[in-house]
C-alpha cells in the first residue's frame, strides 16, 4: 500500500513537471487563477517556479481573509497590497481586528483598482482609511464598513469626493454617522443602489430625504433600528425610488399604516419587506399594501402585534407570489387567517416558509388548512401551545418533506455517546 | 481511557484478561495519542497525564508498549514539569500532586525516569506534606487519602520514602478505619470502597498495613459486592461501577485474597506485570 | 487527530431545528440576565409545545425531556467544529456552552473554550457565568473550578474578583459538606491575591473571622478546619511583616492588652483557639475533626501541662460545666485514646 502510493505520487509529479514545461506562462497563470488563496499558498511552497506562478498578482484578484481573521496582522495586508497591486479587485478583511488605518493607507496606494472592499468589524479603522480610499481608489463600487464604530461623517464626505462610482455601501452600527454625512454621500454618489445603516441611531427622516433627492436608483435599503425614522422619511424615499425591491424597516417603531400606503403607491416592484416590531401597523395598512405590491415574496411581520386575520386575507388575495411569511408573536392571528393564506390560489405553488411561533391562538385546524401547500419546506410552531403532536403528525402525512418545528421531544432519542461518563464516581478519580 | 484501565486490571487480577478485545483496545489507544505524545480520554479528546498513565498501564498489561510512540510520551511528560518540580496535568497549567505520581509512574513503566528532574519533583511532593504526615494536592492543602497514595507512590518509585513521617502518616491512615470496617478518605467522611485501595496501598508501601483491622475491612469490601451484577459499589447497596470494582478487588488482593493475583501496591497492576518490567519500587518495613 | 476536510460540508445544519431553538432560548436568558444565580434540570412529565427553558428570579432551568437530545447535539457538534477554523467559532461557543452546562465533566470542552479565549475570539465573562451556574448544580465540579483558576490568570481582573471568588467558595462549601475542591479553590484565591497584592492583614483577619463563624456551624467539616489551620500557618509565616505593623495588627485582632511582638500575638491566638477547641470538644460529643484541629494547635504552639488537665476533663465530664457532655460515649473515648497515643508519639 505504502509503496504504491509512493509510485503514484512520483508519477504524478513527473506529469506535472511536464505540464509546467509544456504550457506557456500565460496559460499556467490562467490555471492558477482558479485556485483559492489557501491552495495558492500551498502551491507556492512546491518549487521555485510554482512559487512565482502562485504568487503572481494576477491570481490575487479576489481575496477573502475571513477564515484567518484573527491572524491577519498589519503586515499581511501590506504584503498583499504590494504583491497584488493593481490586480486586486475584491478584498474581504471581515473580522480582521488588527487591521488599522496605516495598513489600509498602504493598501489604498497600491491597489488602485479595488472595486469591492469589505471591512466589516475592522474596529480600528477610522475616517483616515476612507480618506486614503478617496484619494487613490476611484473605481471603488462596493464598500462594507459595518461595525466600524469610529467612522464619522468625515469618512462619508471623503468617499463622496473620491469614489463617485459607489453603488453599494453598508454603514450598519457606525452609530456616529448622521444625516450630514448621508447628505454629502448621496450628493457625491448618485449611483447608489444599496444603502444599509442598521442601528445608526442618528439617522432619521432628513437622511432619508437626502437619499431620496439624489439617489433615485436605490433598490435595496435597510434602516433596521433607526428609531427616529417616521412615515415622512419613508414616504419621500418611496416616492423617489420606484425600483425599490428590498426594504427593511424592522424596529422603526414610530411607523404607521401611512408608510405601508406610500409603499403601495410608489414601490410596485417590492419583493422583500421586513417590518418586524413595527407595532403600530394594522390590517388597514396591509390592505393598502396588498392592493398594489403584487410581487411581494418575502415578508417579516414578527411582532406586528395589532394585525389580525383580516391582514392575512388581504395578503393572500393580493400577493400571490408569497414564499416566506413570518408571523412570529402576532398574537391575534387565528386559524381563520392561516386558512386564507393556506387555501389562497397561489399558496400551493409558492409558499415555502411559514413562521407562526408564539401565535397562541393557532390550533391543529390551522395545520389542516395547509395540506395543499406542496412547496412548503418549513413551518415554525414553537410555543404555539394549542398545537398537538397529533396535528403535526397529520400535516406530515400530507407533506412528508416539510420540516415542522415545535417543542416536542424527538420520537427516537439520539444514539448515546460519552453520556455514560457521569456514572463513575467523580469524587476520587485519582488514576 | 480510565474505564478501560479499571476494567482490564480488574479482569487481569481475576485471570480473565484474555476475554477482552486486545486488538480493539490497542487500536483505540493509538487513536487517542496526539501529535505531542500525550493521550486523551477518548478519540478527539485533549491529552492529559491522567489518561496518558492509564494508556501506558493498559499497554503494560498487554505487554504491547511497542504499539505506540513511547519516546513521544516521554517528551510529553517531560515538558509538563515546572521549575519547582511540580507537574501540570496538561498544557493548561493546573498543578496537583496527582500529576506528579502520574508522571513518574508513567516514566517508570517506560523505563525513562532519567528524563525528568527527580530531585525537584521530590522536593515539590515533600512541600505538600502536612503536620499530620498526610499530603494534599498542593502545598498547604488538606490531607486526603487519595493524594497520600499518590505522594507515597511517587516517593516509592523515586526511592525517597525516607522523607516521609511514616509513623504519623501510618496512624493517620489507620484512623481512616470506621467501626463498620470500611475506610474513609478524610476525617468524618463516609467509608468508600475505593479507599480500601488508596489507604491500604499506602500503608503497605510504608510497611504498616498490619495496623489495620484487616478482617473488618474485608467484610466491608465483600458487603459492597452487588449480588446481581457481581460488581462493587462505593458502599453496600449502591450502584456498582468499574472504578469501585477494581479498587474493591485490588483491596482484597492486598489483604491476601488467594483467588486473585497479587497486586503491586504502587502501580495498581498485577505484580507479575511489574516484575516482568523489572521495576522494584521502594517499600518500607517497620 | 486528522479530520477529513469534507466533514465541514457534511455539517450543513438546520438553524431552525429544535436543538438550535432551545440553545437560542437558553442563550437569550443568559444574555438578558447576567446575574443568574443557579442552574438545574427540572423534572416534568407533561409534554407541551412550550419552551423547556425556564427563567425565574435569576434561576435558570431546563426541562428534563430535552436534556439528552440537546446535550448529544451540542457534544457532537463541539467535536466536529475546529476551533482553529475561525468561521465556526461562534457556533463552537454556543455548543460548548450548552454541552458544559449539561455535563461539565468533559475537560476537553472547557479546553476548547480556553483556546477561543486565548485566541481572543471570546472574552472570559461568559465563562465565569457558565462555571458559576455549573457549580450551583454540581458544587464539587473540579473541571469548572480549574477553568475559573485558569481564567483568573488570563483575563484582566475585575477589582472585586477576590470577593466574588470567596463568596462563590462560601456557597459551594455550604452546599456540600467537606467540599475539598471548594476549599482548595479558596486557598488558591487567597494565595493568588497575596501574590498579586502582597500580604494583607485585613484580608487575613476577615478570612479568619469568617472561618471562625463557619467552623462553629459546621463542626464536622474537616476542610473548614483545615482552612483555619492554613490561615494560622500563614500568620506564622508572616510574623516578620506583621511585626512592622503591630498597631494595625493589634487593632484588626482586637487585642487591647498591648501585646508587644507578633510572635506573642500568634501565641495568644493559639491559646484562644485551644480554649475554644476544649469547650467544643466538651460540649459536642464525638467530632473527630475537633481532635485533629487540637493536634494541629498543640504542635503549632508548645504542649504544656494543661493537656493532661484537658484529658482529665474529658474523662470526667461531670467536673466540667457542660451538661451535654455527661453522656460520654464509646466513640468519644476512642478519639480520646487516639489523642493520648498521638500525644505520646508527638512528645517523643
Amino acid at each position: 500500500m505504502k509503496s504504491s502510493s509512493f509510485k503514484l505520487s512520483k508519477h504524478w509529479t513527473e506529469e506535472e513537471a511536464l505540464i509546467i514545461r509544456k504550457l506557456p506562462k500565460e496559460l499556467l497563470l490562467r490555471v492558477f487563477s482558479f485556485l483559492d488563496i489557501v491552495s495558492l499558498c500551498r502551491c507556492a511552497q512546491v518549487a521555485k517556479y510554482w512559487n512565482i506562478l502562485a504568487l503572481d498578482g494576477s491570481n490575487w484578484q479576489y481575496i477573502d481573509l475571513f477564515s484567518f481573521q484573527r491572524d491577519v496582522e498589519v503586515v499581511v495586508v501590506e504584503n498583499i497590497a504590494k504583491r497584488c497591486g493593481g490586480f486586486l479587485k475584491q478584498l474581504s478583511l471581515k473580522g480582521c481586528q488588527s487591521v488599522g488605518d496605516s495598513a489600509m493607507r498602504t493598501f489604498s496606494q497600491h491597489c488602485n483598482n479595488i472595486e469591492d472592499l469589505n471591512l466589516n468589524q475592522c474596529k480600528r479603522i477610522t475616517d483616515s482609511t476612507c480618506l486614503a480610499l478617496s484619494r487613490h481608489c476611484v473605481k471603488l463600487q462596493r464598500l462594507n464598513l459595518s461595525s466600524c464604530p469610529a467612522i464619522t461623517d468625515q469618512a462619508l464626505k471623503a468617499l463622496a469626493d473620491g469614489c463617485p462610482q459607489l453603488v453599494y455601501i453598508d454603514l450598519s452600527w457606525c452609530d456616529l454617522v448622521s444625516q450630514n454625512g448621508v447628505e454629502v454621500l448621496a450628493k457625491g454618489c448618485p449611483g447608489l443602489m444599496t444603502f444599509h445603516c442598521r442601528g445608526c441611531i442618528l439617522i432619521g427622516d432628513d437622511a432619508l430625504t437626502h437619499l431620496a433627492r439624489f439617489c433615485s436608483r436605490l433598490h435595496t435599503v435597510n434602516i433596521q433600528g433607526c428609531l427616529e425614522v417616521t412615515d415622512v422619511g419613508v414616504a419621500r424615499l418611496a416616492r423617489s425610488c420606484p425600483e425599490m425591491r428590498y426594504l427593511c424597516l424592522s424596529g422603526c417603531g414610530h411607523l404607521t399604516d401611512a408608510t405601508l400606503s406610500s409603499l403601495s403607491q410608489h414601490c410596485p416592484q417590492l419583493a422583500t419587506l421586513e417590518v418586524a416590531r413595527c407595532s403600530l401597523f394594522t390590517d388597514i395598512g396591509f390592505q393598502a399594501l396588498a392592493r398594489n405590491c403584487h410581487l411581494l415574496k418575502r415578508m417579516d411581520l414578527e411582532e406586528c402585534v395589532l394585525i389580525t386575520d383580516a391582514a392575512l386575507s388581504y395578503l393572500a388575495a393580493g400577493c400571490p407570489r408569497l414564499e416566506k411569511l413570518s408571523l412570529s408573536h402576532c398574537e391575534l392571528i387565528t386559524d381563520d387567517g392561516i386558512r386564507s393564506v393556506g387555501t389562497s390560489p397561489c399558496a400551493a405553488e409558492h409558499l415555502a416558509v411559514l413562521e407562526l411561533d408564539n401565535c397562541p391562538l393557532i390550533t391543529d385546524a390551522a395545520l389542516d388548512n395547509l395540506i395543499s401547500c406542496h412547496s412548503l419546506q418549513r413551518i415554525e410552531l414553537y410555543d404555539c401551545q394549542l398545537i398537538t403532536r397529533a396535528g403535526i403528525r397529520r400535516l406530515r402525512s400530507y407533506l412528508p418533506n416539510v420540516r415542522v418545528h415545535a417543542y416536542f421531544a424527538p420520537v427516537t432519542p439520539p444514539p448515546s455517546v460519552g453520556g455514560s461518563r457521569q456514572r463513575y464516581c467523580r469524587c476520587c478519580i485519582i488514576l | 481511557m480510565n474505564g478501560i484501565y479499571w476494567s482490564l486490571t480488574a479482569m487481569d487480577l481475576m485471570g480473565k484478561l484474555g476475554e477482552m478485545d486486545r486488538d480493539g483496545i490497542i487500536l483505540f489507544i493509538k487513536q487517542c495519542q496526539h501529535e505531542n505524545g500525550g493521550i486523551g480520554a477518548s478519540v478527539d479528546h485533549d491529552p492529559h497525564l491522567l489518561y496518558t498513565l492509564s494508556a501506558v498501564q493498559i499497554l503494560c498489561l498487554y505487554d504491547a508498549l511497542d504499539a505506540i510512540d513511547c519516546e513521544k510520551i516521554v517528551n510529553y511528560v517531560k515538558k509538563l514539569q515546572n521549575d519547582d518540580g511540580s507537574f501540570c496535568g496538561d498544557q493548561w497549567g493546573e498543578v496537583d500532586t496527582r500529576f506528579s505520581m502520574c508522571a513518574v509512574a508513567c516514566l517508570a513503566l517506560l523505563g525513562r525516569l532519567d528524563a525528568i528532574n527527580i530531585d525537584n519533583a521530590v522536593n515539590f511532593v515533600i512541600s505538600c506534606m502536612n503536620f499530620d504526615g498526610g499530603f494534599g494536592c498542593r502545598p498547604g492543602s488538606e490531607s486526603h487519602s487519595g493524594q497520600v497514595y499518590c505522594c507515597v507512590g511517587m516517593l516509592s518509585i523515586t526511592g525517597h520514602l525516607h522523607l516521609i513521617k511514616a509513623d504519623s502518616l501510618g496512624w493517620w491512615l489507620c484512623e481512616r478505619q470506621l467501626p463498620s470496617g470500611g475506610l474513609n478518605g478524610r476525617p468524618e467522611k463516609l467509608p468508600d470502597v475505593c479507599y480500601s485501595w488508596w489507604v491500604v496501598a499506602s500503608l503497605r508501601i510504608i510497611g504498616r498495613v498490619d495496623w489495620l483491622d484487616k478482617n473488618q475491612l474485608r467484610k466491608f469490601i465483600m458487603a459492597c459486592q452487588d449480588v446481581e451484577t457481581g460488581g462493587f459499589s462505593d458502599r453496600p447497596n449502591d450502584m456498582p461501577d468499574p472504578f469501585h470494582t477494581l479498587f474493591g478487588l485490588a483491596g482484597l488482593s492486598l489483604l491476601g485474597e488467594s483467588s486473585l493475583k497479587t497486586i503491586n501496591p504502587v502501580f495498581c497492576m498485577p505484580q507479575q506485570v511489574i516484575s516482568r518490567l523489572k521495576i522494584q519500587p521502594q517499600m518500607l518495613s517497620l | 487527530m486528522q479530520r477529513d476536510p469534507s466533514d465541514y460540508k457534511k455539517m450543513a445544519h438546520d438553524p431552525y431545528c429544535l436543538e438550535e431553538r432551545i440553545i437560542s432560548d437558553l442563550q437569550a436568558v443568559m444574555k438578558k440576565d447576567p446575574n443568574l444565580e443557579e442552574f438545574d434540570v427540572v423534572p416534568v412529565t407533561e409534554a407541551k409545545n412550550r419552551s423547556p427553558i425556564i427563567h425565574i428570579s435569576h434561576n435558570l432551568g431546563i426541562e428534563v425531556w430535552c436534556v439528552k437530545t440537546v446535550f448529544m447535539y451540542c457534544y457532537e457538534n463541539s467535536f466536529k467544529l475546529d476551533p482553529m477554523w475561525k468561521k465556526e467559532y461562534l457556533r463552537l461557543e454556543r455548543y460548548t456552552r450548552v454541552a458544559l452546562l449539561l455535563n461539565p465533566n468533559i475537560a476537553t470542552l472547557w479546553n476548547t473554550r480556553k483556546r477561543l479565549i486565548a485566541n481572543h475570539l471570546l472574552d472570559g465573562d461568559c465563562d465565569f457565568l457558565i462555571s458559576k451556574l455549573v457549580l450551583s448544580q454540581k458544587p464539587k465540579c473540579v473541571e469548572a473550578l480549574s477553568h475559573r483558576r485558569w481564567l483568573l490568570q488570563q483575563v484582566s481582573l475585575d477589582p472585586q474578583w477576590v470577593e466574588t471568588e470567596l463568596s462563590l467558595c462560601d456557597r459551594l462549601s455550604s452546599r456540600m459538606k467537606c467540599n475539598y475542591h471548594a476549599w482548595s479553590h479558596r486557598q488558591w484565591v487567597y494565595s493568588q491575591s497575596l501574590k498579586l497584592q502582597g500580604f494583607n492583614l485585613n484580608l487575613w483577619a476577615s478570612e479568619f473571622e469568617i472561618s471562625d463563624v463557619w467552623t462553629k456551624f459546621h463542626l464536622s467539616d474537616h476542610s473548614g478546619w483545615h482552612y483555619r489551620k492554613f490561615l494560622l500557618d500563614h500568620f506564622r509565616q508572616n510574623l516578620g511583616k506583621i511585626e512592622q505593623n503591630m498597631d494595625i495588627a493589634r487593632k484588626v485582632l482586637g487585642d487591647s492588652t498591648g501585646t508587644a511582638t507578633s510572635s506573642q500575638l500568634y501565641m495568644n491566638l493559639l491559646n484562644e483557639e485551644l480554649q475554644k477547641n476544649q469547650d467544643l470538644i466538651l460540649s459536642f460529643n464525638a467530632h473527630e475533626t475537633l481532635w485533629y484541629y487540637r493536634r494541629f494547635l498543640l504542635q503549632a504552639g508548645t504542649i504544656d501541662h494543661s493537656e493532661s488537665l484537658f484529658i482529665e476533663k474529658c474523662c470526667n465530664p461531670a467536673k466540667s460545666n457542660c451538661n451535654s457532655a455527661n453522656n460520654v460515649d464509646a466513640i468519644q473515648m476512642r478519639y480520646l485514646e487516639h489523642h493520648r497515643r498521638w500525644l505520646s508519639d508527638f512528645c517523643l
